[in-house]
């Protein structure tokens, strides 16, 4: 499991390994054939033997050993990869590799300049200390047999976060793999065991260290389905996290979330106060705006008007955010620091806010009651008085409004009592709302107008307002274009506005198709829907061991009004009406004919829902019909 | 004055900026020595060193007014209107423009170390948030490098100016430290703030100068480079894009008794670069200059050629350590050579010798992504890696097949991304990817380009097509036009309709050429089934596909068949006693990929193909052809694209088929207009349905 850590991309992927005993070594771990045929099935390599080992020598630093043999079966198989991350406290002591064939004969060792080492490029940030030592090895005939160790002397961040157990991948059978965690006496740690149960751990104790092993053997591997839970509810994983940890000055505890909170206080202490100057500006604007609510939404507007989002990662500054002096003169922040500006500014007029630690985007962990595993890579600010959220780092969020990647999930309140969890605002098919209505005259040669106009709520909103604000007039033409199916077209006046208000925007197009409607003879074949087709249809997922999890929530209403030349008539259209309902979905399509127009109605609902896995083909029909009927045609004939 | 430094040439990875003014790209990176050795101190020279230029493209030398700028280009010294500015005229979609970018490169002598020093001062005005991007600023530079007196600075419309502080400065090493990226942004931010920085860089790598870009992805005012260079040195010029705004040349001097030549070079009001697909890189077409050095003439010396002729590059390259010397020399490749004589046992041709060894080298040594020129590891270590770049896996493959008694030269050439090649001068940073050509049976020429097991003899990867290549033939270096093969489909289907709509029957596919690469490639990272699932769901996304097999998956001279029995549900819409067919089931594109009104710069399609598609229906009891699409033949001229369309029905069977060749590969703006059109036509034509009605 990646522990993302606030904001900043800590991932130790890596666990930790000694050496074993030489009993249990031996040479038949190097030869393919002697995997058990179990181990085979849906898998692209076989952990032989992997033994990890993590050190804790004190308060503040640990050694992670991490020995892992592999066999690759297939080409699909990473495992000839090493990936090592790493930053300014944390030494990589060792890394080393060796190459087996199928036969588990050595053909060769690693040399130290195969290994590339660069900067760690999180694609955000201007720059963060992060950095990774990179080896691969090739071998051309499968399957073949790596053996990696790495040794690492683990500081900082990336020894608070102790390294997890990631027992298995997808398509990844283990044969043999052991965690060793060994701690002085006076030192604690906590776990949870993900997918697996293996019983309580070897421990043993000397005066000075205790000790504790967990073993797992022949583990088949899983193979991954589309739309399954989360990894974390699938894969079999070991998390840990320390006690007692020391951060640079700060020593903090993961014993509960109360704890942990209050060590992430500390790291926000005093940072929250604004240069005096500023601190009467705000408390002006927020003199006149009446209720707290309006008070939030000026002051948070006012942030979103001065600063903007640069990330810049260094050491503790992971996790501890610069000070709200520092933001109020560079105008910049990451998104610990902008929202303790936020903080800051609402505390200069009297009004409480909390940080929030946050798992933005996609959720492979979901932090829970009763184990303390801070998997967080942002900060929002939550104001308790008036039940706001802040999403701090955006330019152009209405107040109040959190976007699809940080709604209905678990986060940690950080207040000056300590941490507590608390739950994002839901996000529900009748929050999330497109209604458009679309005049298409179609003209004798099939050439068609286009006219567009929609107005979209909640997720459905969120690409119009940051196009625009920040798109080009290309790059909104590209989106168009990819978020619709509309033919080659003459595009004029594409618009969108973003109400400031409220999570709300609007966008209309005029477009000129010249070949809208495909001509046959005396034929003309109208696409009913060019404007939002459903074509994201659910791949096939046969033996399917998986429950389904759909996470989509929207609703989608749609008017459609044909104008068709005089000369031409109707000749059919697959149904006048035609409705699915299940538990996850509702669709519906509807035509009505008159003299001078066809008008077409389209309702699509998605809910959020967990299904068996046997339905899987039932939930896959849906968007098959689905997709079928918003790509029917209207067949019209030319009258003599 | 004591010994120069060492000069380097050639040139590998590309730094992977698109911006304008300095690219890295130009500046070195494989290890080739080329040793000059100059003494002597620097003395008045008796004769004046000629900069030649070679134009690409339009340029027309606008010789210069040497009119003085109303700009003050001075630090801080920012116009009132430019700091009023809150659109730019010539282009109000813009959120950022270039209001000056301006460089000094100058040569510098210090302890007998000749080196350069650039001095770059660039200004850009915010006027969007859409702009704010622009205000992080990233500088590669090579690791022995030096930067230095970097300053930074943003000043609002009100005349407040904050400087970026020291610390804000920050340093990333990629590469075990080889290239190095100074990054920062300006505080402060707001819309309509100017912010301009200067930075100077010290650089020994004197064969090529810093490039320079006039153009980027946002409109720039004012793009200037001046160059102060001795007259010991000869550049060769080669200069792309518009005619200059201002283009000059002076003698001058640089110190008092260092003769040096000016030249300084201004684009003005360049518009934001556009990019378009279909193309070898924008690279070929946006406004730049290079500069290499040609020959050297030390103060007392006979003139040394660096760049030379053909042929002394030629020698050259057959000499490095890093290239001729590891094919050459046994104690670089002769493990790699041992191996021959096993793998060419019992074939009698040399053919069949080349592909034995090509297909070996494919299926033992992995490709690591890497192009350039110049080997990094000794070839039997790669070998012993079982893995190298493009030049170290061809490198071997004329190790040996030279081994075999076959004639074989490496085949330098510039991929499509890397831009064209010119031949009027031997540039090797011209080159990026290095290929092998072969003498075979009958003087048989045929080309080869290891690093794929889906790629026969005479396929280069697609990204190295690009026209030409330069042939290492001792003794007659040359230039090889490289006409890329085709690639060619054909698919039939088999079958019949049912009343619901369905297809029922076979489908059989077969590939050659580029087209075979790019099945053996899909089927081998994806199972057939979903291969052929992704040819198909176009027309249905609910296929049923049972007793597929495959001929000659391994097979690489022979075309790939594959063929399948399908179920199709729902390809026909059945309205009433109507039903409406779309005939044609794998269609090449559903849009056309030429979708812009107008283009720039050149079409340019890597290879040739031709696809041939034939659909055999038995149509369900008691419906008739109602109406059928019209047979077309649509051609571009001289043939250069050409779709023939047909649909006919014979009792209750129906036969529909076209064919589509695509001839000509490159197609200038001019005749962009015909080539819309013609994919216009073909994508309505492929579209069009057939109409059955219940009898």
């Amino acid at each position: 499991m990646l522990k993302p850590t606030t904001c900043c991309a800590v991932f130790l992927a890596l666990f930790l390994s000694s050496r074993p005993t030489l009993a249990q070594w031996n040479e038949e771990l190097y030869a393919a054939a002697s995997i058990p045929t179990d181990l085979l099935k849906n898998a692209h390599d076989v952990v032989r033997r992997e033994v990890i080992d993590f050190e804790v020598k004190n308060l503040r630093e640990g050694v992670l050993r991490h020995h892992k043999i592999v066999t690759l079966l297939t080409s699909d198989s990473d495992a000839s990869k090493l990936f090592v991350p790493y930053d300014k406290d944390t030494r990589v002591e060792k890394m080393t590799a060796k190459l087996y064939d199928a036969q588990g004969k050595l053909i060769r060792k690693l040399e130290r300049d195969e290994i590339t080492d660069n900067a760690a490029v999180d694609g955000f940030s201007i720059y963060n200390d992060a950095r990774y030592k990179y080896v691969e090895l090739h071998h051309p005939l499968l399957p073949y047999t790596v053996e990696f160790e790495v040794e690492l002397s683990l500081k900082g961040i990336y020894y608070a976060v102790f390294p997890d157990w990631e027992i298995q991948q997808y398509h990844n059978a283990v044969q043999f793999s052991q965690f060793n965690i060994s701690l002085p006496a006076q030192l604690r740690f906590y776990h949870q065991m993900l997918n697996i149960e293996l019983g309580p751990a070897q421990t043993t104790q000397t005066p000075d260290v205790r000790s504790y092993s967990w073993t797992v053997t022949n583990l088949p591997a899983i193979r991954e389905e589309p739309y399954s839970p989360p990894p974390s509810e699938v894969l079999p994983t070991l998390l840990c996290s320390p006690h007692e940890f020391q951060l640079g000055n700060y020593i903090g505890s993961m014993a509960s979330w109360k704890d942990y909170g209050a060590f992430m206080n500390s790291l926000y202490a005093r940072r929250d106060v604004l240069p005096a100057a500023l601190a009467e500006e705000v408390k002006q604007i927020a003199a006149q705006h009446g209720d707290t609510p309006a008070k939030i939404a000026a002051l948070y507007q006012y942030m979103q008007r001065k600063v903007r989002y640069v990330s810049v990662q260094l050491g503790i500054g992971g996790w501890q955010p610069f000070d709200a002096t520092y933001v109020s003169e560079n105008s910049y922040g990451d998104c610990k620091a902008l929202t303790n500006f936020m903080k800051a500014i609402l505390s200069a007029v009297g009004i409480e806010a909390w940080p929030a630690l946050i798992k933005a985007g996609e959720l492979d962990y979901e932090v829970k009651e009763g184990f303390t595993y801070p998997s967080f890579n942002h900060v929002i600010l939550y104001v308790p008085e008036a039940d706001i959220w802040l999403e701090c780092t955006s330019n152009t969020a209405p107040p109040n409004y959190l976007g699809s990647g940080s709604l209905d999930r678990n986060v940690l309140l950080v207040t000056p009592q300590g941490g507590r969890l608390a739950r994002t605002p839901a996000s529900l098919p009748e929050h999330n709302v497109g209604t458009g209505l679309t005049h298409i005259r179609v003209e004798p040669d099939g050439k068609a107008a286009i006219q567009y106009k929609g107005q979209f709520t909640g997720e459905l909103h969120e690409d119009l307002r940051y196009m625009s604000t920040y798109a080009s007039a290309e790059e909104k033409e590209r989106w168009l274009r990819s978020s619709s199916a509309l033919p080659a077209c003459n595009l004029q006046g594409f618009v969108q506005q973003a109400s400031p208000a409220k999570p709300e925007a609007s966008m209309s197009y005029q477009a000129e198709a010249l070949r809208y409607a495909s001509r046959a003879g005396k034929r003309m074949f109208i696409p009913v829907n060019v404007v939002n087709p459903f074509r994201d249809l659910p791949p096939r997922s046969t033996e399917r061991k998986q429950p389904i999890v759909l996470a989509d929530a929207y609703t989608e209403m749609d008017t459609f009004i044909f104008s068709l030349p005089a000369a031409f008539a109707v000749e059919s259209y697959m149904q006048e009406a035609f409705s699915l309902e299940s538990s996850f979905g509702s669709y519906q399509l509807r035509m009505e004919k008159s003299d001078e127009v066809i008008r077409v109605y389209r309702y699509l609902q998605l809910r959020p829902a967990r299904l068996p896995a046997e339905e899987y083909e039932a939930f896959r029909r849906f968007f098959v019909e689905v997709a079928k009927c918003d790509g029917q045609k209207i067949v019209c004939i030319q009258q003599p | 004055m004591g010994c120069p430094p060492r000069l380097w040439a050639g040139s590998d990875e590309k730094w992977p900026t698109a911006s304008a003014g300095v690219g890295l790209s130009t500046l070195m990176a494989a290890q080739m020595c080329v040793g000059l050795s100059p003494s002597g101190s620097g003395a008045a020279i008796p004769f004046l060193s000629l900069t030649r230029n070679i134009l690409l493209l339009l340029l027309v030398a606008s010789t210069g007014s040497l009119a003085a700028q109303d700009q003050d280009f001075r630090w801080g010294r920012i116009a009132a209107e430019d700091l009023a500015m809150t659109t730019y005229e010539a282009d109000t979609t813009a959120g950022a423009i270039v209001l000056s970018d301006v460089a000094d490169l100058r040569f510098n002598v210090i302890n007998g170390d000749i080196f350069y020093d650039f001095i770059r001062h660039k200004r850009l005005k915010i006027l969007k948030r859409s702009g704010f991007e622009e205000a992080d600023i990233a500088i590669p530079y090579y690791g022995d490098e030096k930067l230095s007196s970097l300053k930074a600075q943003l000043i609002l419309p009100n005349g407040e100016r904050t400087s970026v502080e020291r610390e804000d400065f920050f340093e990333e090493t990629y590469n075990n430290g080889y290239v190095k990226v100074k990054k920062f942004t300006f505080p402060n931010l707001q819309e309509g703030a100017v912010l301009e920085y200067q930075y100077q860089i010290k650089s020994p790598y004197l064969f090529e100068l810093r490039e320079w870009y006039f153009q980027s992805d946002i409109p720039i005012r004012w793009s200037e480079y001046r160059l102060a260079i001795p007259i010991w040195y000869d550049y060769i010029v080669i200069t792309q894009g518009p005619p200059y705004h201002i283009q000059e040349k002076e003698d001058g001097s640089m110190n008092a008794n260092l003769p040096v030549t000016h030249l300084r070079y201004v684009m003005k009001d360049m518009p934001a670069l556009k990019r378009e697909s279909y193309i070898t890189t924008m690279d070929d077409y946006l406004s730049r200059i290079r500069f290499q050095l040609h020959t050297v003439t030390y103060p007392g010396q006979l003139r040394e050629s660096i760049m030379g002729t053909w042929a002394q590059a030629a020698t050259k390259l057959t000499e490095s350590l890093q290239f001729g010397q590891q094919y050459i020399r046994n104690a670089n490749c002769k493990n790699i050579k041992a191996l021959v004589p096993a793998l060419i046992a019992g074939a009698s041709t040399k053919a069949e010798q080349a592909n034995r060894i090509y297909t070996f080298l494919n299926r033992t040594m992995k490709w690591n992504e890497e192009f350039g020129i110049f080997v990094d590891t000794d070839l039997d270590e790669c070998f012993e890696r079982k893995t190298g770049s493009g030049a170290e896996l061809n490198l071997m493959l004329v190790a040996m097949l030279q081994e075999a008694g076959i004639k074989a030269y490496p085949l330098l050439t510039s991929t499509r991304d890397h831009g064209k090649m010119f031949d009027l001068y031997p540039m090797l940073d011209q080159f990026n990817h290095v290929m092998v050509l072969a003498e075979l049976d009958d003087a048989k020429l045929e080309v080869f380009d290891a690093g794929n097991i889906f790629r026969p003899a005479g396929l280069p990867r697609m990204s190295a097509l690009n026209g030409e290549g330069w042939a290492l033939i001792p003794d007659s270096p040359q230039w090889v036009d490289l006409r890329a093969k085709e690639g060619y489909t054909q698919e039939v289907f088999k079958g019949r309709l049912d009343e619901e709509g369905n297809l029922i029957g076979s489908w059989r596919a077969k590939y050659d050429g580029y087209s075979a690469v790019l099945a053996r490639e899909d089927l081998h990272s994806d199972s057939a089934e979903a291969y052929i699932r992704q040819q198909l769901e176009t027309v249905s996304p609910d296929i049923i596909i049972s007793n597929i097999a495959i001929q000659d998956q391994d097979t690489l001279t022979k075309p790939v068949i594959l063929t399948a029995d399908c179920t199709l549900n729902g390809v026909a819409q059945v309205n009433a006693e109507f039903m409406y067919l779309s005939p044609v089931i794998n269609p090449p594109f559903t849009e056309s990929p030429f979708k812009l009104e107008k283009r720039t710069y050149p079409v340019n399609i890597p290879y040739p193909s031709v696809s041939h598609h034939i659909l055999q229906l038995q149509l369900p009891d008691g419906y008739q052809v109602a109406e059928l699409p019209e047979k077309i033949t649509l051609a571009l001229p001289d043939r250069g694209m050409q779709l023939a369309f047909s649909a006919g029905a014979m009792g209750n069977m129906l036969t529909v088929t076209y064919k589509l060749e695509i001839k000509q590969l490159i197609y200038t703006p001019e005749q962009y207009e015909a080539l819309r059109e013609f994919f216009n036509i073909c994508t309505q034509k492929l579209g069009e349905q057939i109409v059955l009605k219940r009898s």
